[in-house]
């Protein structure tokens, strides 16, 4: 069920909170299994065979953490609790990867597995894992009871894209939280906010990716390649970043408080910068259980090029079983440990204007090869990108979509930079700043629930991780 | 007035999200969708194996998205905020200065003469097929109603039109290399504009009866023997609203108004008609019953159907093949009148044998094909000849 669709908006909704706060709040135990219980049904509407899997995933890591929290051979439940999850992770998403290449490379044929990927699986796995870390490294105590733990991990705003809460987040919530209505009406807000990034920004500019995109490269123009790739760096952000607003919204409806996702992300005048801003949880859950687990950067520069290399190729290997995904983290690894190397020095001392131009063409090319479908369509995509228009048809179509699309890319250059928090900043106090803001928010509901309603391209890009 | 915000955009929100689905379960929302031209999504069955499989709760979101409540107000509302938007297409759709015209993708001028060949290829084959039981053969080649309001384009858009002239000039160099006689209907027939619809993608009435004119003088210019019944012809048009494909898709928005015509006094010819096997009214168009009836050009020969016979009982003519897309349907109202049968075909429809077989089994004496110039080289459909 994705949160832009008519049944999670019109059904799920109007059921699942009620039911929940129906509940009093002094029955934390009740709210929970309410919380837990439609969750579980919001998984199994969309995976109604999957959920099987998930289910195995929390009981496993409930158990592991179980065994890690009784003090005896922590070591040995940690490494079977990875190796379960991994297992998990492997087969039903990268086993096929892996018997594709192993084919090619020995002149086997094994056949394909074909497991459906379950949805969210790497989203679910990861959090079920930051739990039995979080249990290993005592910064929580291990759950007795099975019930906090699934609900943890099911808990349906995050549960399917993110943002990868971990335990440690969330644990003293999940016993004790308070629900109320500034929470709530913040929560709504942001939650309007997400449904407009997605409905009325992403899908318009994933409408000219996915056109773009389709094309040959061998024959693409250079300004559409262009006006593709940028277009497709606007459809991910807002896609993304609308989808985390919108967990971050129902979770404080529901009295929880989700971590950050992403910061201007495109605002980045270096690499590095970058991803301190974008997909925020993912990157500090990669820091802090595997960069710094290898040693991080306190260590030999070789041993920090390999630290860095492993941990970007596994995020890229996150995203999706792919060479492409893998290229994509190694892409970033390089520029990072170039960056580090002396990259940075030279662009601090730079004017700004040459930061934000080199972070976000390369931002843009890292895009190109995380949307293309395969290496070589990554090459030729490439190549378009650098090829000399020659003809009016290559001007001409790239006009079309900014024509076409222009409000919509208008707001997306807007909505990428600060703009909000300086508006806050500058209107701070003003009597008729909240007025405004709540009109404003009510009218962008209705244009969004409109757009709901008329739109039938409506894909969500993180659902396949 | 922090709290009455507070409570406001809640209350807002609840009331929203709770009067839609309330609404939509006591509204009584037909089962086609007149905007749409299709029948909407009917409630999901309940099935062990559709649970599993997703397609029940798919379905729900299908029935949901259909059925809501004041569905075409929304959607009418959503395409009056694109155009105020300034949406060059709104759900796809130019208003350009004297029609509504549909979003053409472009096509590669250098990837064409590939594909110009291998249907001209394929036709050959068909027109030498034809000859060899000694038939005629006619290509007929009809302008898209973008072609001829072409201009209503903004300029930067040029290579649209570009494109398609390049494929165009491939397409009837390649069917001229291989000697397929054809007809150009849009170099042939003069103030083309006036024999289409402003809102919709097909000729009108009158510009099916020209275009059968020109085919008839082709065919007779061939040596078939074709009498003459259409000179007389007149037209008026009916006072019901029009549902053209382009016009239906801008929910009333258009600024267009198009009425259809019909014959003063059909040909007279008498026939029988049969549709896919079953005898059927032998009628050329459904007239409506009432003057407010909306009407669409599906009423000519009843739409798009894999079969129609016509027979008109005048062993001392030829018999007739016509098949093609939609753009037939208006030239069969009066191609008849020049054969003894005339057999009518979509491919798109009629899967029983390849249009090489029936040739064989029915060897009809003049083979008409009738394409519109944006499927010149579509190979599906009525382009999928063997």
């Amino acid at each position: 069920m994705v949160f832009s669709s008519m049944v999670f908006l019109f059904l799920f909704l109007t059921v699942s909170l009620p039911a929940y706060f129906l509940v009093p709040a002094r029955c934390r135990r009740a709210r929970n299994l309410v919380l837990l219980a439609v969750s579980l049904f919001f998984y199994f509407f969309g995976e109604p065979v999957g959920i099987l899997l998930m289910l195995a995933s929390i009981a496993g890591n409930w158990l592991f953490a179980r065994g890690i929290g009784a003090g005896r051979r922590a070591k040995a439940w940690l490494i079977v609790s990875v190796v379960f999850n991994l297992v998990l992770l492997g087969v039903f998403k990268y086993a096929d990867f892996l018997i594709t290449n192993l084919n090619a490379l020995t002149g086997l044929a094994l056949p394909p597995l074909g497991l459906a990927m379950p949805i969210g699986i790497s989203f679910f796995t990861f959090q079920g894992m930051s739990y039995v870390f979080d249990v290993y490294a005592h910064r929580v105590p291990a759950q007795r009871n099975i019930l906090h733990v699934a609900t943890y991990i099911s808990m349906f705003p995050q549960l399917v894209a993110g943002p990868i809460v971990r335990y440690e987040t969330v644990a003293a919530e999940l016993e004790d939280r308070r629900e109320t209505l500034p929470r709530a009406a913040e929560g709504a807000r942001r939650f309007i906010y997400g449904l407009a990034k997605k409905m009325l920004l992403s899908n318009a500019m994933g409408e000219i990716a996915a056109a773009v995109f389709a094309e040959d490269p061998g024959t693409l123009a250079a300004p559409v390649a262009w006006v593709g790739a940028v277009a497709y760096t606007f459809q991910i952000f807002f896609d993304f970043s609308g989808y985390s607003d919108m967990a971050i919204g129902l979770g404080h409806i529901l009295g929880f408080t989700f971590p950050e996702n992403f910061r201007y992300p495109y605002v980045s005048r270096s690499i590095t910068e970058f991803w301190r801003r974008w997909h925020m949880s993912l990157s500090t859950w990669f820091r802090d259980y595997v960069y710094i687990p290898l040693g991080g950067s306190r260590c030999r520069p070789a041993r920090q090029l390999f630290n860095l290399l492993v941990v970007w190729a596994l995020t890229g290997l996150w995203h999706g079983a792919a060479w492409n995904f893998v290229a994509w983290g190694l892409y970033f690894a390089l520029i990072l440990a170039a960056e580090k190397l002396f990259l940075l020095k030279v662009l601090q001392r730079a004017p700004r204007a040459v930061g934000h131009l080199y972070a976000l063409t390369l931002i843009v090319l890292g895009w190109v090869l995380f949307n293309s479908p395969s290496l070589s369509h990554a090459a030729g995509y490439f190549a378009a990108l650098f090829r000399a228009p020659d003809t009016a048809r290559d001007a001409g179509q790239a006009l079309y979509y900014l024509r076409q699309y222009l409000p919509e890319w208008l707001c997306c250059i807007l909505f990428s930079l600060p703009v909000a928090p300086w508006l806050r900043q500058k209107l701070d106090g003003r009597a008729w700043v909240l007025p405004a803001v709540t009109a404003a928010a009510c009218a962008l509901f209705l244009l969004a629930l409109l757009s709901v309603v008329s739109s039938s391209f409506n894909p969500f890009i993180y659902f396949r991780f | 007035m922090k709290s009455f915000c507070q409570v406001f955009l809640l209350a807002f929100c609840a009331l929203v999200l709770a009067a839609v689905p309330v609404l939509t379960a006591f509204s009584e929302a037909g089962d086609y969708s007149l905007y749409e031209n299709r029948t909407l999504a009917s409630r999901p069955d309940f099935s062990l194996s559709a649970l599993l499989s997703g397609d029940y709760f798919e379905g729900w979101e299908n029935y949901l998205r259909d059925r809501v409540w004041q569905r075409d107000t929304l959607l009418a509302l959503d395409a009056r905020l694109e155009t105020a938007a300034g949406r060059l297409f709104v759900n796809d759709v130019l208003t350009a200065d004297e029609a509504l015209l549909p979003y053409v993708e472009g096509i590669d001028p250098d990837t064409v003469r590939e594909d110009a060949a291998r249907m001209a290829d394929q036709l050959a084959a068909i027109a030498a097929q034809v000859e060899s039981y000694g038939g005629v053969f006619l290509y007929v080649g009809v302008p898209n109603q973008y072609s001829v309001f072409r201009d209503g384009y903004p300029d930067y858009m040029d290579y649209i039109a570009e494109g398609l002239d390049a494929a165009l000039d491939a397409f009837y160099a390649a069917l001229d290399a291989r000697g397929v006689a054809y007809l150009d209907v849009g170099a042939a027939l003069p103030e083309l504009s006036s024999f289409y619809f402003q809102t919709d993608h097909h000729m009108t009435l009158s510009g099916g009866v020209e275009t059968c004119r020109l085919i008839f003088d082709a065919l007779r210019e061939a040596g078939v023997a074709i009498p003459d019944f259409l000179a007389d012809l007149s037209y008026h048009r009916l006072p019901n609203p029009f549902y053209g494909s382009r016009g239906r898709k801008l929910y009333g928005l258009s600024p267009f108004t198009d009425q259809v015509e019909v014959f003063d006094a059909a040909p007279d010819v008498a026939f029988s008609r049969r549709d896919n096997g079953e005898e059927v009214d032998a009628s050329l168009y459904t007239l409506p019953e009432t003057d407010s009836e909306p009407v669409d050009y599906g009423m000519f020969m009843g739409g798009d159907i894999a079969e129609t016979i016509l027979t008109t009982e005048r062993p001392a003519l030829s018999d007739a093949l016509i098949f093609g897309d939609s753009y037939t349907n208006t030239i069969e109202t009066v191609f008849y009148t020049g054969f003894d049968e005339t057999r009518s075909l979509d491919l798109r429809y009629y899967e029983e044998q390849s249009l090489s077989a029936y040739l064989e089994t029915y060897r009809p004496a003049v083979v008409v094909c009738v394409r519109d110039d944006a499927n010149y080289l579509n190979f599906t459909g009525n382009g999928s000849l063997f």
